[in-house]
């Protein structure tokens, strides 16, 4: 019976279908193949002749895997099989968010008019974290106490460790560059 | 050789249907089935019934009723029947033969269709 299987065996790797679907067929296949089989013991023949007849009868695996893969449709087989994969990838995209979001950015809600117009109340930026580098006008986000506050950079210079920012109606401040949580990338009214 | 192939094929859907619309079957039933009541004529690769079920099913025409465990041998059996759709497509298909069968008969004589 070895070879019987090894016959279903290569219908199956020629179909390559969802783990399910590749279940039932050899489910199917095995229990046609054995009705043949117990057929052929009745009629009084060998094993091996009836193996020979029973795969001769029911055709080349290569052909009949073809057919059965395109009969179950490759597109449909290959959405079964990412289907399955799908809470996988779900829980890497989630992952990496979380990851992304910690390390390189971050969303910022502007709660006031600080540095309107620039930046209007109700706005939201997407700050890249990872920036070192600033120039005048850019809207950054720091550090003050427990709060994080919304400016614009009046000087930034590469040598130095601290940025001068300014907001609306107060006087303008050196910032640690530590302090400087990042660079708003994307405003979105 | 070949277009004798295609041409059985062509005919083995409705016959598929018709066996499958008097009772649901398994797949050894229904070629043993087939094979039997057209006197071997349709005994083509019986694998081959597989992809022809397998893609009936994926229209819709015919579906798993149930499945059965041999209570000897402990192989599991899937039973295909009609769905109404099928059921559609077999009356369709007979009539299709019916006018096919007389058109032939028509040209090739009573003696030869």
């Amino acid at each position: 019976m070895r070879d019987l299987e090894t016959y279903v065996d290569r219908i199956l790797e020629v179909a390559d279908l969802a783990p399910r679907d590749a279940r039932r067929v050899r489910a199917e296949l095995d229990d046609h193949l054995q009705e043949i089989v117990a057929l052929g013991k009745q009629d009084g023949f060998c094993e091996e002749e009836i193996i020979k007849m029973a795969t001769e009868h029911f055709g080349d695996p290569t052909t009949l895997g073809k057919a059965i893969a395109r009969a179950k449709g490759r597109f449909r087989t290959y959405l079964k099989k990412e289907a399955r994969k799908l809470p996988i990838t779900l829980a890497v995209v989630v992952v990496l968010v979380v990851c992304v979001r910690a390390v390189a950015w971050k969303t910022f809600y502007a709660e006031t008019d600080a540095i309107s117009p620039a930046v209007m109340k109700g706005d939201r930026l997407l700050i890249n974290k990872l920036a070192s580098d600033f120039r005048e006008n850019d809207v950054v986000i720091y550090r003050e106490g427990d709060q994080a506050k919304l400016a614009l950079v009046k000087r930034y210079k590469p040598d130095e460790d601290k940025v001068l920012v300014g907001r609306n109606n107060e006087a303008t401040k050196a910032v640690d560059k530590d302090k400087i949580v990042g660079r708003a990338i994307l405003q979105i009214r | 050789m070949r277009t004798r192939t295609q041409f059985l094929k062509g005919c083995a859907r409705t016959l598929v249907l018709k066996v499958l619309s008097e009772r649901p079957r398994y797949g050894y039933e229904i070629a043993a089935e087939l094979a039997r009541r057209s006197e071997r004529v349709f005994e083509l690769g019986q694998g081959t019934l597989y992809p022809m079920l397998y893609s009936l099913e994926k229209k819709k025409l015919i579906r798993v009723e149930r499945e059965v465990q041999a209570p000897d041998t402990g192989r599991k059996r899937l039973y295909y029947g009609l769905t109404p759709k099928g059921r559609q497509a077999l009356d369709q298909d007979l009539q299709t033969w019916a006018s096919i069968e007389r058109g032939m008969r028509l040209v090739l004589g009573a003696a030869g269709a």
